[in-house]
């Protein structure tokens, strides 16, 4: 009986209904409390309605199955204003950081002061972007340029 | 001290479900 709920949460998912996607996530995880993809989607149910917190929690409860959620762990830690969590979470992905990782570190560069490094992730940022957001991504930039001198 | 932009935000991602449905 889980597949018609995974159909009723995409649809959820789809039209951004995330107070009902939530609840879905809920009743999926109440039949079966070790579905990834579930948990997954309810982390990020929770951050889309603000619920940092409780989506932090229920990362750190379920350690094996969101080990791999870097970004989502960290992006919780930094609205949690646990800046120093968020900045340890990117600096333990054993890879290279993709774009929307480095995005985030760039934030949390500059809530800690290390504005070098910030400046340094938007340079590299802005150059291999063509997205809708270069011109906000600028002005991040050109803000933490700003800052630090 | 200024307030950055939150672009972070914008890279959530809801999961793919095409596997479960
Ligand atoms: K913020």
């Amino acid at each position: 009986q889980i597949r018609p709920l995974y159909a009723e949460l995409q649809k959820y998912g789809q039209t951004q209904d995330w107070d009902r996607a939530l609840k879905t996530t809920r009743k999926i995880l109440g039949i079966s409390s070790n579905e990834k993809k579930a948990t997954h989607c309810k982390i990020v149910c929770l951050m889309q309605l603000d619920k940092f917190d409780e989506a932090l929690n229920t990362i750190v409860k379920n350690a094996i199955d969101t080990a791999d959620l870097f970004f989502e762990r960290a992006y919780c830690e930094y609205r949690l204003n646990r800046i120093e969590d968020a900045y340890n979470t990117l600096k333990s992905i054993d890879r290279e950081l993709n774009e929307r990782e480095q995005e985030l570190l760039a934030q949390v560069l500059f809530k800690l002061e290390k504005y070098n490094e910030c400046v340094g992730y938007y340079r590299s940022l802005l150059k291999n972007n063509q997205d809708e957001y270069q011109s906000t991504r600028h002005a991040n930039f050109i803000a933490a340029l700003a800052t630090w001198k | 001290k200024p307030i950055l932009f939150d672009l972070a935000l914008n890279h959530l991602i809801f999961p793919s479900l095409d596997d479960k449905v």
